[in-house]
């Protein structure tokens, strides 16, 4: 089926997307960050640009705020890079929600993801990918109980 | 956005202003089934809540004749019928595991063993319209496949039944005297059972000799050669639904049901008892030493 059609049935009312996303500025805007009209339209493209390359459909519009929620008091993002970090963050949350085949909740992932974010990763993006890429593998493949900090089961584990 | 293409697919059109409804629906399936842990699912897993939507509102326009329900109304009354059909299939089940034929082969005993996975197995909730197990033994008539979920589960159970029911008419000696004619190898093929009963049957019901002796000698063979030597198929046709009426008096079984899938096999066959005539029969009627 087509992810067009699928589309459809998305939680796709924009405008009412983009004033949530507005009015969280409220309570982001004490860490300094904020984002303007213009970049929450790119915001929310990007973000349904991404769901359509993760091939997934989003039916509760609550990715954004909660990744907005969970990483505005990092001490490793700023202003000019808030936008930007956003899109990422929501890039790197599809393609790992995928990776570790909805074993991992919203919102154990979102939580994974800032905690090491603002300490392992020490705000690099890439160091972020990386750790999500353990993690995942490690619940794909063994343990899935949880955070296990990159650590995966050596094969005699198995025994 | 307007696309009505998802609801194409032998699936009647919902009208524009129920798409909201649809949307809903399966807005509430996906939260109920990631039990609000997630906000998004895979696409696939979306094609497969929607196409259990659907499947359960088709059942449930069948029972709500009314043009202006609306969709919800159609969904709720669909999952009534869906549990209903499982109940249903339940005790199908329970009456076929004490019906078995006196002979069964590895095919219909694998699939039997799946068949009584079916009611732990299916999703009625969220995927209804799939059948999450492996059917492998093959009826005489196959369930078409537009049936799905439990429709085609309820209808394969009433068609296996039905054939059973002369199977079970005979001795176990005679059957396997009569499969082992049909296939030294009957126990370990993919063959279907009932066939070569209802074949040799229903060619002495044709010839109006004892259906209970079952066997197919070379005079009978001769005898069938002249019954179809008319060359107008329908003659054959009717003289076939005959057969098939008078094998049941015989066999004293009172069943429209049976007899119209009887009649059914039959018409199907007709090609293939045409075509063998040449040939004495090989293949389409068996001969064992009794």
């Amino acid at each position: 089926m087509e992810y067009k059609s699928l589309e459809l049935f998305s939680s796709g009312n924009l405008s009412s997307q983009k004033k949530v996303l507005l009015k969280l500025n409220q309570q982001t805007s004490r860490y300094g960050l904020s984002l303007s009209e213009k970049d929450i339209t790119e915001l929310v493209t990007k973000h349904t640009e991404t769901l359509k390359k993760a091939r997934r459909i989003d039916f509760a519009g609550e990715i954004l705020p909660k990744l907005i929620y969970a990483f505005c008091d990092s001490p490793y993002i700023s202003d000019d890079e808030y936008l930007d970090t956003l899109i990422e963050l929501t890039e790197l949350f599809y393609h790992y929600k995928n990776e570790c085949m909805e074993i991992l909740s919203d919102d154990e992932l979102v939580g994974f993801m800032a905690d090491k974010f603002n300490s392992n990763c020490l705000g690099n993006l890439r160091n972020l990918a990386d750790t999500l890429e353990e993690y995942c593998h490690s619940i794909r493949y063994g343990d899935s109980s949880g955070d296990n900090d990159g650590d995966y089961l050596e094969e005699d584990d198995y025994e | 956005m307007n696309d009505n293409s998802l609801l194409h697919s032998g699936y009647p059109e919902i009208p524009e202003e129920q798409i909201r409804s649809l949307q809903n629906i399966l807005i509430r399936q996906a939260k109920l089934y990631t039990m609000g842990d997630s906000s998004s699912l895979p696409i696939e897993l979306m094609e497969e809540l929607l196409l259990g939507i659907r499947f359960t509102i088709d059942l449930g326009r069948s029972e709500l004749k009314s043009p202006s329900a609306d969709i919800g109304s159609i969904y709720k009354s669909g999952q009534k019928i869906v549990a209903r059909l499982l109940e249903s299939a339940k005790g199908m089940l329970f009456r076929l595991s004490h019906f078995h034929p006196p002979i069964t082969n590895r095919s219909y005993r694998d699939t039997f063993s799946e068949l009584e996975k079916f009611p732990r197995q299916y999703d009625m909730r969220f995927f209804p319209h799939q059948i999450p197990i492996s059917i492998d033994y093959q009826l005489s008539l196959p369930v078409s496949e537009s049936l799905q979920g439990i429709s085609f589960f309820c209808e394969y159970l009433r068609r296996l039944s039905l054939e059973n029911a002369l199977c079970r008419c005979f001795s176990f000696g005679k059957l396997k005297r009569l499969l082992t004619a049909y296939s030294s190898d009957y126990d370990d093929l993919l063959v279907n059972l009932f066939d070569p009963i209802f074949q040799n049957t229903l060619a002495l019901s044709l010839l109006k000799k004892e259906v209970r002796g079952l066997n197919i000698s070379g005079s009978d063979r001769a005898a069938l050669a002249a019954l179809f030597s008319e060359r107008i198929s329908t003659d054959r046709k009717n003289k076939l639904h005959r057969a098939v009426t008078r094998l049941l008096i015989e066999l004293g079984i009172d069943s429209p049901a049976l007899e119209s899938y009887y009649a059914e096999i039959a018409s199907e066959m007709l090609p293939r008892i045409s075509s063998s005539v040449d040939t004495s029969f090989q293949g389409v009627f068996y001969t064992f030493s009794d």
